[in-house]
């Protein structure tokens, strides 16, 4: 966890070169989608928009592996209490450890669940879309897909509602 | 999707590429060695002549070359193996430049993140598995 707040840091100092607000986007699948939603919330100054691919919500375990390996895979969503993953976010943005969230306004996300998915269930992804609606996020989702858990591709990978274990890429 | 996404975060101005045809690859792949960035703090600053390390990278990692580089080696690695396995963090990350940007020019960074048990060790022992 701390190798990848590394990485952050180094794109946040790329952000001070009077880039684009398009200068440092982030994505990532299954626990990669947890940490883009992380880094987006944490590190909304600095990253301005992202992707989440078959991802559980900001904070889902809660520091704890039990709820890593369980709800926040297979739910049921209804006992993911977001409103306090949410009142997490703001004790760290009180004691300035994440950046105020201010600045996800209007910020893009784009949120994919596939309808097959085995391994992060579609209700425990779709938790993201209300995280992020609560700051105001510019949210694009793509639910529809008869994906399993993977990263669908117009034109290469293994069929789509199977889990393709080799690189979880299916091809839609 | 990786379009949708990155369509979605630019503001809807990129070019769909073909949804039948691969698309060519014609920038420049380079694998970068990661265990830097798991303890920055173990980087001696002062023999880079920087004060900030990560900007240092930044600019670095955001900068193609004309030439045909396979490995950078981030300036002031620190490897400890063993802090390394236990941070499930893979020795390799992969920058791929596209030919937009190469020739000095420096744009944006996507990072895109693999999840557990994507890494380069299990994608790459699986795929020969299966040869």
């Amino acid at each position: 966890m701390f190798s990848l707040i590394c990485v952050v840091a180094l794109l946040a100092s790329c952000a001070n070169a009077k880039a684009p607000r398009t200068d440092i986007t982030v994505s990532g699948i299954s626990s990669g989608g947890a940490m883009a939603a992380q880094l987006h919330l944490a590190y909304s100054s600095v990253v301005s928009a992202s992707g989440i691919v078959a991802g559980p919500p900001y904070w889902c375990a809660q520091g704890t592996a039990i709820l890593a390996v369980g709800e926040c895979m297979h739910g049921p969503a209804v006992l993911i209490p977001v409103s306090k993953l949410e009142s997490q976010l703001q004790t760290y943005v009180q004691s300035g450890s994440a950046d105020p969230t201010s600045h996800l306004h209007n910020d893009p996300v784009y949120i994919f669940t596939g309808t097959n998915d085995v391994v992060v269930f579609p209700n425990v992804v779709k938790l993201n879309e209300q995280i992020f609606t609560t700051y105001g996020a510019k949210i694009q989702t793509n639910y529809d897909s008869l994906a399993n858990h993977g990263f669908i591709t117009d034109n290469f990978g293994g069929v789509c509602e199977f889990l393709n274990i080799d690189n979880y890429i299916n091809n839609w | 999707m990786a379009y949708a996404i990155l369509d979605h975060a630019f503001g809807n101005n990129l070019t769909k590429p073909s949804a039948t045809k691969p698309t060519p690859l014609h920038g420049q792949f380079v694998t970068i060695e990661q265990p830097s960035f798991i303890k920055p703090e173990a980087v001696d600053t002062n023999a880079l002549q920087t004060s900030n390390i990560f900007s240092y990278w930044a600019d670095l990692l955001k900068t193609a070359t004309n030439e045909n580089r396979q490995l950078e080696k981030l300036p002031g690695s620190v490897i400890d193996a063993s802090f390394l396995n236990s941070s499930g963090f893979d020795t390799e990350g992969y920058v791929y430049y596209p030919s937009g940007c190469a020739k000095g020019k420096k744009c944006p960074i996507h990072i895109a993140l693999h999840g557990c048990l994507q890494g380069l060790t299990e994608i790459f022992y699986k795929s020969k598995q299966n040869k």
